[in-house]
């Protein structure tokens, strides 16, 4: 049987020739798969998140394994954004899929000046806020509605690109949150960034992470992430990428069902570096399976009752 | 990276020998993924990622130029990998805590290679670190006669790096990490290098120190 279920997808203006991306940080730098995954599987790619300075990152250990999934602190080491833009991207825009820079800033001036100069990149397709770092006052922007506000409003002025808020699941009321970013200006919202964990090693009594506390992500996060991407799906009228815990096309499926109009799979391609092409190709046949034509006959179909 | 039952990320071990349909490992059973692995019977199917990352550049011996080798516990085994695949014998110095970890060290004598071995508990060779075995090649090593590849802990590879700085030289250093992904996806697997952080599953493992 022919498939040709169309998997095809517009997100925040960007069409997207699949609705698998990658997420910010678990991808590299983005070139790294190059012998091992078919990119045409992948509708857009996520960078790492840049900064306007280079960081250095955390010292190591930086991972450490939890029951079906991984514990991270890298702490944002990037090479900065003006290397970002001569050494990496040049990489990144040969691989041919749409590149959503992911960037974060100390403060909303920094927000403006980073996305200032991505801007005027004809190979940046949109940008995505990570807006879960601590800024200079200890407030994590994405955990304070005021804050919040003004970063993605300040943001929204300074873009020519599509802006994309990426969400921290570790709120009181998610769906608010969405709302906020939404009346900010974003155009599109990822859900969720990671949970934060810790692990100890008790033999050393030493924290498994240097940083101790860590984003904690992989299959073990799933039923959580998918809980806040349907909250927020309903809360807003602006598509949203979701993902957390995403290894098979059937967790897919179940982000599009909870309103999800694009997916997201970072951890699972730690495990297996072809994870995005077989839940692509596993979406595929599960619309195929059923004689459905596209994406949109599943995206927030979920029935209750 | 080798899958193991029971846990979710794969596990970063060096192949120890490639001969005709075989691949072998070694490691040592430190924790929940190396024990799960222990417990496999044999036939049981085992998942592999790899070759990945950057090995020895094996190449690079000049005529005349001698090996030394430098193996901590468990790394002996890319040695041993390197030492196939090379046209010559050496010296290898070899450290572990207690006799019973060394293995080996039958196919190095066979080869021809001079072994100098040393234990923390002194059951073999000298008492104390590999490093210290290092005091008798530095002349060699610093006048380019011989060089080293290094494979084994950390602390064992910083510290020989304080004696190269010292002798001036430089030689291989294969780093052994613990890793999420190999393939330089997460930037976990990072070694401090001349102030900066580096994959040591992509822009290593072996290094020039």
């Amino acid at each position: 049987m022919a498939n040709k279920a169309d998997l095809n997808i517009e997100v925040a203006g960007l069409r997207l020739r699949s609705p698998v991306l990658t997420p910010s940080g678990t991808f590299g730098y983005g070139d790294e798969l190059k012998d091992l995954l078919d990119y045409g599987s992948l509708g857009a790619l996520i960078t790492k998140t840049v900064t306007f300075e280079p960081k250095k990152g955390n010292p190591p250990p930086r991972t450490a394994e939890a029951a079906s999934g991984v514990l991270n602190s890298i702490g944002l080491q990037n090479v900065g954004i003006k290397r970002f833009v001569s050494e990496k991207l040049p990489k990144i825009a040969k691989l041919r899929i749409p590149v959503i820079v992911s960037i974060a800033g100390q403060n909303s001036g920094e927000y403006s000046d980073l996305i200032g100069i991505l801007n005027e990149i004809r190979d940046v397709s949109a940008v995505e806020l990570n807006l879960s770092c601590p800024n200079l006052n200890k407030r994590i922007i994405s955990q304070d509605a005021g804050l919040l506000r003004d970063i993605v409003g300040k943001a929204k002025t300074a873009s020519k690109k599509p802006l994309i808020a990426k969400l921290s699941p570790q709120v009181a009321d998610i769906a608010e949150m969405a709302r906020i970013a939404e009346g900010a200006g974003a155009d599109a919202l990822s859900a969720v960034n990671t949970f934060q964990g810790m692990a100890i090693d008790v033999k050393t009594r030493k924290p498994k992470l240097a940083n101790v506390t860590g984003g904690l992500s992989g299959p073990c996060v799933k039923p959580l992430a998918l809980r806040c991407v349907w909250e927020v799906t309903k809360a807003v009228k602006i598509p949203v990428i979701g993902g957390g815990g995403i290894s098979t096309a059937e967790d897919a499926v179940e982000y599009f069902l909870a309103g999800a109009r694009a997916v997201t799979v970072g951890t699972a391609g730690f495990v297996d570096p072809g994870a995005a092409q077989k839940i692509y190709s596993g979406l595929k046949d599960y619309l195929a399976e059923r004689k459905l034509e596209s994406l949109a006959d599943i995206i927030g179909k979920m029935e209750i009752n | 990276m080798i899958g193991v039952p029971g846990a979710y990320l794969r596990r970063p071990l060096s192949v120890f020998s490639v001969s005709k349909g075989v691949v072998e490992f070694v490691y040592k059973v430190v924790g929940r993924g190396t024990e799960a692995l222990s417990e496999m019977k044999a036939g049981e199917e085992i998942n592999v990622l790899g070759p990945l990352g950057n090995g020895y550049e094996a190449g690079l011996l000049k005529n005349g130029q001698k090996p030394v080798f430098m193996a901590g516990g468990t790394g002996i085994a890319s040695l041993n990998f390197l030492a196939a695949r090379i046209d010559r014998a050496g010296t290898l110095l070899y450290g572990a805590k207690t006799k019973g970890e060394m293995i080996c060290l039958e196919v190095f004598r066979k080869k021809g290679w001079d072994i100098e071995t040393a234990t923390e508990d002194g059951s073999a060779g000298k008492k104390g670190f590999v490093t210290e075995l290092l005091e008798d090649h530095l002349p060699g090593l610093a006048s380019g006669r011989n060089v080293l590849f290094a494979c084994g802990p950390h602390a064992m590879i910083e510290n020989a790096g304080k004696i190269s700085k010292k002798s001036g030289f430089s030689f291989w250093a294969s780093f052994e990490e613990k890793m999420a992904c190999g393939t330089g996806l997460c930037q976990g697997c990072v070694t401090e290098i001349n102030g900066e952080y580096v994959r040591v599953c992509k822009e290593g493992p072996v290094f020039k120190i």
